[in-house]
């Protein structure tokens, strides 16, 4: 095992009481401190700082993270929830030691399913494997989306990450979707938001909106596990459609290829409105590092389309491609083409219905042991100059491109992730630095980071309004007088 | 019978594996055992490929070859159409949709047709 940070931050109890009291708590099956349990949840893909928690435990129940809680709050323990690890941003690392309360393996359970009124009740360990399954087997007429992300990925940890999915065009970030929490305060109380927050006892089925209450939701999504333990969330199922289909357009010129995005978003007949840089699709057939030829265009765009009816469904294909035409003959740009994504990838070889097919594992991005990126929410005006200038650092560093946008909320804002494949151990101060420049380009085009590690997070709060900075600090104050939600992350 | 180069523009690699599909076919190591032939492919708006049959052996190049048997340029939509069965060879022609240079060689044409026509039904199905 390679070295790795531990710390003493057991002031007012000794560690092996507290194995005791988790013991108590959890059992002895579901609570570890040996080092051979703990080191998984050490490090991730990222180049993030590595650090080994003292304890895991693995919950079952509500009750049970309400004595732990309640117990680590009295005693200033950390507690970092975790479900699969796969934020990308070295999130659940425990940066200051403490328990593990891995809700991946025992809490994930789908509690309802309200079709009517299309919302689901999740577990935090709910994977997006087992939701498509369940909805597909069930509730043929309800969907979900689905993230570039493995089909074990946890839903509810993406939805309070502010995660993004192949619907994304259409209704926005997950985030958007969700009708209501349950939440574990520091205190030990459970606190429900949203509308099921009308009734004193657990309910299943008034979950069906956020709003127009003051929006508590907020206190918990993009606080990377700050501010409390979510214990149930429910999200917002989408009907699903009779006819699909998926597009290409092959692209020449970042410029292009930025109002592409932009004005399929604008048509409001796009789930999905997202591109990659051509090197993207070379990965796919294995090439570890390709390069892009003189002759071949910069990047390829995909587009999903669905419809009820088959009138409906062509109505929006003809407009998307009347919007295609008239760009193309107002750039003069005679290479712009489309054409049907699903015949093209079937062309290209069976790895290729991994782009469309999801939730799946872009195998791509699983070539080496290193993953990482500046992922962020960009302005949609903005996206040409950030695609040239992060693709130009990419070559500087002599590291493989992967530039991938999309469209959100019909183009309201945009996605804009520069991604790292690496050797993680051998490459990591290289990446390090080619981070820091994208987050200077990124920053200097206001775009607004997402799942963001803490090395990001100090230079954003450089930059940022002062007083944003004192009101977060202060609803954490408030909110983790004694710090024990996953201590760390934004400098809190 | 083999493929006997790594493509690296995405176009060659899409026909090698279109190609690859078809190695093991008995009538398409008949057609190809005693070959020799260069054959441009151009996907209209994108660039030319260049494959080289030779008694057997297939390489696929980026760009394309000064001197070759035959030259192929098609559009995208028909390409994805044939694939899915929606056109013809001969309507696409009519149609102005594919143009052949050195179109006299005929056999050349109806054989290479009969290769990508039938690569391309393998990977639909």
């Amino acid at each position: 095992m390679l070295d790795v940070k531990e710390r003493n931050v057991f002031k007012s109890i000794e560690k092996e009481k507290v194995l005791n009291e988790l013991v108590k708590i959890f059992g002895k099956n579901n609570v570890s401190d040996k080092s051979h349990d703990l080191y998984p949840y050490s490090y991730d893909m990222t180049e993030s700082p590595r650090h080994m928690p003292d304890f895991v435990v693995l919950p079952e129940t509500v009750s049970e993270i309400v004595q732990l809680v309640k117990f680590c709050n009295s005693h200033e323990i950390p507690i970092v929830p975790y479900v699969s690890g796969n934020n990308v941003g070295g999130l659940t690392i425990p940066q200051h030691g403490g328990i593990m309360c891995d809700m991946g393996k025992r809490m994930k359970k789908i509690i309802k399913v309200h079709e009517s009124n299309m919302y689901a009740i999740l577990e935090p360990g709910v994977t997006f494997g087992q939701l498509k399954k369940v909805l597909d087997e069930n509730y043929p007429n309800l969907k979900y989306g689905y993230a570039y992300a493995p089909p074990y990925a946890s839903v509810v940890a993406n939805v309070l990450l502010t995660g993004l999915t192949n619907l994304s065009c259409s209704y926005g970030g997950m985030a958007d979707w969700i009708n209501g929490l349950e939440v574990i305060l520091n205190s030990g109380d459970i606190v429900r938001t949203g509308s099921c927050f009308i009734s004193k006892e657990f309910k299943d089925d008034n979950w069906f909106v956020r709003y127009p209450i003051p929006d508590l939701t907020g206190l918990f999504v993009g606080w990377q596990g700050m501010t409390g333990i979510v214990t149930k969330c429910a999200v917002q199922l989408w009907p699903k459609k009779e006819f699909n289909t998926a597009l290409l357009a092959i692209v020449y010129g970042s410029e292009t290829c930025a109002e592409l995005i932009r004005e399929f978003g604008r048509t409001e007949c796009c789930e999905d409105v997202s591109a990659v840089n051509l090197e993207v699709a070379k990965m796919g057939y294995g090439i570890t590092k390709p390069k892009k030829l003189e002759k071949e265009p910069d990047y390829a765009l995909f587009v999903s389309i669905s419809g009820n009816t088959k009138e409906l469904f062509d109505a929006k294909i003809n407009y998307v491609t009347k919007v295609f035409e008239k760009i193309k003959e107002r750039t003069k740009n005679k290479k712009l083409l489309l054409t049907n994504f699903i015949t093209f990838a079937k062309i290209l070889g069976k790895e290729f219905s991994q782009f469309y097919d999801l939730p799946g594992v872009l195998t791509p991005l699983y070539d080496w042991n290193g993953l990482t990126w500046v992922g962020s929410y960009a302005n949609p005006d903005n996206l040409g100059p950030l695609m040239d200038k992060c693709y130009k650092l990419f070559k500087e560093y002599d590291i493989g491109p992967i530039l991938y946008m999309k469209s959100m909320k019909s183009s309201h804002y945009c996605i804009f992730r520069p991604i790292v494949r690496y050797q993680k151990y051998k490459e990591e101060e290289k990446v390090k630095e080619l981070q820091k420049k994208f987050l200077e380009v990124m920053l200097e085009y206001d775009c607004v980071p997402y799942k963001a590690p803490i090395w990001m997070t100090e230079k954003v709060k450089e930059r940022c309004d002062p007083n944003w900075v004192k009101l977060l600090e202060k609803i954490k104050d408030t909110m983790d007088p004694n710090k024990i939600f996953n201590p760390g992350r934004w400098g809190l | 019978m083999k493929i006997i180069n790594e493509p690296q523009d995405l176009i060659g690699l899409a026909l090698k594996n279109l190609l690859t599909s078809l190695i093991n076919e008995n009538e398409f190591k008949k057609n190809i055992n005693k070959w020799k032939r260069v054959i441009i492919v151009e996907i209209k708006g994108l660039y030319p490929v260049t494959i080289v049959f030779n008694n057997g052996e297939i390489s696929i190049e980026y760009d394309e070859r000064p001197k070759y048997h035959l030259k192929i340029i098609i559009t995208l939509g028909a390409f994805i159409g044939i694939a899915e069965g929606n056109v013809g060879l001969i309507s696409a022609f009519l149609k102005g949709q594919i143009k052949a240079k050195k179109i006299y060689r005929i056999f050349t044409i109806l054989k290479f047709q009969n290769i990508l026509f039938t690569a391309l039904k393998k990977a639909m199905a």
